[in-house]
């Protein structure tokens, strides 16, 4: 017996006859019999489904009645479900498809620090996107352009495996910041009144309660060295001013504001790992939409497991007309004013702010002064031609006097 | 001689030969191995006589179980008692 064991096995009992003839003989047809047993005149053994005929033609020769036990195996389920033809077109459109998937790409992995969306532009402009030939990807072209583009690649690999293509970009080593050690000045950026000042290096000019317009030189970068030589120094200074603001903010009692209450599309992907897949058709977009998107972690029979559904909710804006009343215009200015001190005036201490309304017919005016308090240094580099300069008398007494000697 | 003696000679020396391998384990069953074997000569639950060429082969043990594999070679496993040689 050559094939048959692993498609399956059929046991049988045989009653009567010459029994050792039968197994003789079915031992030199090389039919192979497995776990023959003899017990009450009768013989047990399996045979593979292939062999069973001409077992039981051996058997009736030799006066052994046979009678055919337990059928096991593939090849008896194979025979169970030999009518449900729908189930071998399946598997055989199965096979097809994972034949002909294999020989497109079906997805990019992008690894390393850089930036995605332009690694896959250069990758779109070699020919290599999701659903291009395997067999014509130029993946030579790509590492070169990848090595052009992108900024600072220290080396990148795109290799294609199956029907995924990885790309794996690395990058140098950034250069480090060099302290610049231009000479420079610090002058004044917007006119205010000096408060305090921290000068680190340099030679203030200003006093504090003075007051300076904008480009006024604050903290000089030469110094004198003692003797009769001008020193030029990299200044560094904190010169705190103040100065004080006006600001103006309206809003109208009657306004038509986009609001996003309109209709919702939800879109869903399931994500493995790094990989997202979209539980829909089409593409995720929607015009005029407020967009938000949430995580949430799948369960399993209130297991916890490692897949996240990604839920993105678009909210399409509609336009309403809406009318306040005073307080409510008032709150909204003051809404508008925390906005905008939040946005503009992080940097700087608000000393003081004196909030004035003027209401009119058609809304509320609110006028802001602002006292503010932040650094107007601003360093200014000195610019010098890279010649020995000549001496400079700073301490020019001796030169006043002898001139009034003579 | 001529070579078809010679031939005929050959395979009834190679219809002679065979081997028993027995391999056992104290209260274990065991397993029996016997190759060139191409006939039973009879067969119960408990004895089993086997013919090899001139020699016959018999077997006693509880249950004793055959199984064959490639050619002419049987395995027979079970609690074997005695095993006894005999020229037919």
């Amino acid at each position: 017996m050559k094939t048959g064991f692993n498609f399956g096995l059929v046991s049988f009992s045989g009653l009567g006859g010459f029994q050792e003839k039968m197994l003789s003989e079915l031992f030199d047809n090389e039919i192979r019999v497995y776990g023959t047993r003899f017990s009450d005149g009768e013989i047990f053994g399996a045979v593979s489904p292939f062999d069973y005929y001409r077992t039981s033609e051996i058997a009736r020769r030799h006066g052994v009645k046979l009678r055919a036990g337990e059928r096991r195996g593939l090849y008896f389920t194979l025979l169970k479900y030999r009518r449900r033809i729908g189930l071998y077109i399946g598997f055989l459109v199965f096979v097809a498809m994972l034949a002909i998937l294999q020989t497109r790409v079906q997805d990019i992995s992008i690894t390393g620090d850089v930036h995605k969306p332009q690694v896959l532009n250069i990758l779109e402009e070699c020919g290599i996107t999701v659903g291009a030939p395997v067999s014509s990807l130029n993946i030579s072209r790509a590492e070169h352009m990848l090595m052009l583009e992108v900024d600072n690649a220290a080396w990148v690999d795109v290799s294609c495996v199956g029907f995924r293509v990885n790309v794996r970009v690395e990058k140098g080593v950034e250069k480090p910041e060099i302290e610049d050690k231009q000479p420079r000045n610090i002058v004044a950026s917007r006119p205010a009144q000096i408060v305090r000042q921290i000068v680190r290096d340099g030679a203030s000019v200003v006093n504090n309660g003075s007051g300076v317009n904008t480009g006024d030189l604050l903290v000089s970068g030469t110094v004198p060295d003692g003797g009769s030589k001008v020193l030029f120094v990299r200044s560094d200074a904190e010169i705190i001013g103040e100065w004080t603001e006006t600001q103006e903010f309206f809003v109208p009692f009657t306004e038509t504001i986009s609001v996003a209450d309109g209709d919702k599309k939800v879109f869903k992907w399931l994500i493995l790992d790094d990989d997202e897949y979209p539980l829909f058709l089409g593409k995720a977009t929607a015009e005029n939409s407020l967009y938000v998107e949430e995580k949430s972690v799948v369960r399993i029979f209130g297991e916890e497991t490692s897949m996240l559904v990604k839920t993105g909710t678009f909210t399409e804006y509609t336009e309403k007309t809406i009318t306040r009343s005073p307080e409510a215009a008032a709150s909204e200015l003051r809404k508008q004013k925390d906005n905008f001190e939040r946005n503009f005036y992080s940097d700087y201490e608000i000393i003081d702010v004196v909030e004035r309304f003027y209401p009119a017919e058609d809304g509320v005016r609110l006028e802001l002064e602002y006292t503010l308090q932040g650094d107007i240094a601003k360093p200014v580099t000195i610019e010098y031609e890279d010649i020995e300069l000549p001496p400079v008398n700073i301490d020019n007494t001796d030169k006043t006097e002898s001139q009034t000697d003579s | 001689m001529g070579i078809r003696e010679k031939l005929i000679e050959l395979e009834e020396t190679a219809g002679r030969r065979f081997s028993v391998t027995i391999t056992a384990e104290s209260g274990e069953s065991a397993e029996l191995i016997v190759e060139n074997c191409r006939c039973v000569k009879s067969c119960d639950d408990n004895f089993i006589v086997l013919s090899v060429g001139a020699t016959d082969i018999s077997i006693s043990g509880t249950p004793l179980v055959i199984e064959n594999f490639g050619i002419g070679s049987l395995k027979i496993t079970g609690r074997i008692h005695s095993l006894t040689f005999e020229e037919n």
